[in-house]
């Protein structure tokens, strides 16, 4: 079956090798999009709460950039996104094998969405086209445990990483230009969720090799994100 | 003092890309038999206003550069396009195991590729690697492409192929493909090579040696022979026939 996929994948890339014509134009055509993205995480686990938090989760300002390509009709635009952003643990429970760890430290995101675009006919000032966008996404959340606070033993070398699956939904607004050359800006506004499907405890003692050291089906975590991505498109 | 691990890696690998960076300008531009045009090209008769002295602007009293820097995009053939793809997918094998020496020591083999092959994972590796390394060696791949001609979403495209080439068939020597970098090395690396556009021909036009130097450091692609954006402004000075000519070089 991988056989059969990486072969579609090489037919598709060859055939891509003939070049798109040079088209300057916004619409029926190819774009990048680079921005910012600003980040309110609610993250849960099964194990909150804990002995030291009465709450029912961690919640988490997060900083990062996102990117996309995609093609954009006259309204309607394909694209896969993507964001990475950083963030702050405090005090989150996670289970490791048997024992429960509860620490502080940082995490990062990885996620790749491919999302559909919509351009509503509606605009703010005639200068901001609204548009609305979805789609499913897979995330990778990775925590780095600095410190425990309930006695456990957790290296700092070591990573905790789910793989999770999710989906996105966002609204926001474009400004209205006739090319893509004099970069459009973007604001959006978007809601994903997120859950667990598979829990990694990895070894990163040598940067340059990291080592699994743990795998196994979880659906212990799952996370709530609003995120507020602006950025231009490059072209 | 270098104590910690990664530390010493970060070093040990960037020690690498100045070495290889070193390498390219000999061949590609330092060396005046490698390079397909200096100013001691010039024919006599302008060798005073064109010589290697720097000129100062009599009104703004900026230096002049001698050669303007820019983009000429063409369109390229399908077979110029898979030519070009199967030298750089070329290259990726001779410095994998170069840049990953552990090839060296045993690490990967065909058993492991048999396994690897078409496999496509999420990668544990740090954000080092995975927002710096990749982006940046997809940066470089896209400004290669850029001093070829393609224009910046062909550009993307062919680091896109060639990136995915990599992933998927070379470095499953010793690791599974990776969603991050499948997506990473082209998308990001676009991004941060269109920064880096941008700046290094502000900085290679500003006529100012160090920033020349800074320039062609950030985007060695426009030492290589084949970049096709330096042009040189020869003004013409007969009462008869007032004018400036623009020599641009192209090879193929």
């Amino acid at each position: 079956m991988n056989t059969i996929k990486t072969l579609i994948f090489f037919i598709l890339t060859f055939l891509s090798l003939e070049s798109f014509a040079v088209n300057t134009r916004f619409e029926d055509n190819f774009n990048i999009k680079a921005g910012l993205n600003l980040n309110r995480v609610y993250l849960n686990t099964t194990l909150i709460p804990n002995e030291n938090k009465n709450e029912d989760h961690s919640e988490s300002t997060a900083v990062g950039f996102s990117t996309s390509v995609g093609y954009k009709w006259t309204n309607w635009e394909f694209m896969f996104g993507s964001d990475v952003f950083f963030g702050n643990l405090k005090d989150l429970s996670f289970k490791i094998n048997s024992n429960e760890v509860i620490g502080t430290g940082h995490y990062r995101v990885f996620s790749l969405s491919p999302i559909l675009r919509y351009y509503t006919p509606y605009s703010i000032s005639n200068r901001w086209n609204v548009f609305v966008s979805a789609g499913p996404s897979l995330s990778l959340h990775t925590f780095v445990i600095s410190s425990t606070s309930n006695g456990s033993t957790f290296s700092n070398k070591k990573r905790i990483s789910y793989e999770n699956r999710g989906g996105t939904i966002n609204i926001g607004v474009e400004e209205i230009v006739p090319y893509k050359e004099t970069h459009p800006t973007f604001f959006e506004i978007g809601y994903s969720y997120m859950r667990s499907r598979q829990l990694s405890i990895v070894d990163a003692s040598d940067f340059k090799d990291v080592k699994t050291l743990e795998q196994g089906i979880s659906n212990d975590f799952y996370a709530h994100y609003l995120i507020l991505r602006f950025g231009i498109t490059l072209f | 003092m270098l104590k910690r691990p990664e530390t010493k890696a970060i070093y040990h690998t960037m020690n690498k890309f100045v070495l290889l960076h070193i390498v390219f300008a000999y061949f590609f531009g330092l060396n005046p038999n490698l390079s397909w045009a200096n100013s001691l090209n010039l024919k006599e008769g302008i060798k005073d206003t064109f010589g290697d002295e720097v000129k100062a602007d009599p009104t703004t009293h900026k230096r002049q550069s001698l050669y303007q820097y820019g983009y000429q995009d063409r369109d390229h053939s399908f077979a110029e396009n898979a030519k070009t793809i199967g030298i750089v997918y070329g290259m990726t094998w001779f410095f994998y195991p170069i840049v990953q020496p552990k090839v060296f020591r045993g690490a990967g083999g065909v058993k492991q590729y048999e396994k690897n092959f078409g496999k496509l994972v999420f990668d544990q590796d740090e954000p080092f690697w995975n927002d710096f390394v990749h982006p940046l060696s997809g940066s470089q791949l896209y400004l290669l492409y850029r001093a070829d001609g393609y224009d910046r979403m062909n550009a993307f495209e062919m680091t896109f192929i060639s990136s995915a080439l990599f992933e998927m068939t070379v470095e499953i020597f010793t690791e599974p493909g990776s969603l991050q970098d499948l997506y990473q090395t082209p998308v990001l690396g676009t991004v941060l090579g269109f920064g880096i556009e941008n700046l290094s021909m502000y900085l290679l036009n500003s006529g100012n040696p160090i920033g020349k130097i800074l320039g062609h450091a950030m985007n060695p692609a426009t030492l290589f022979p084949f970049y096709e954006g330096r042009t040189l402004i020869i003004p013409k000075i007969e009462d008869a026939d007032k004018g400036a000519m623009i020599r641009w070089d192209v090879s193929f």
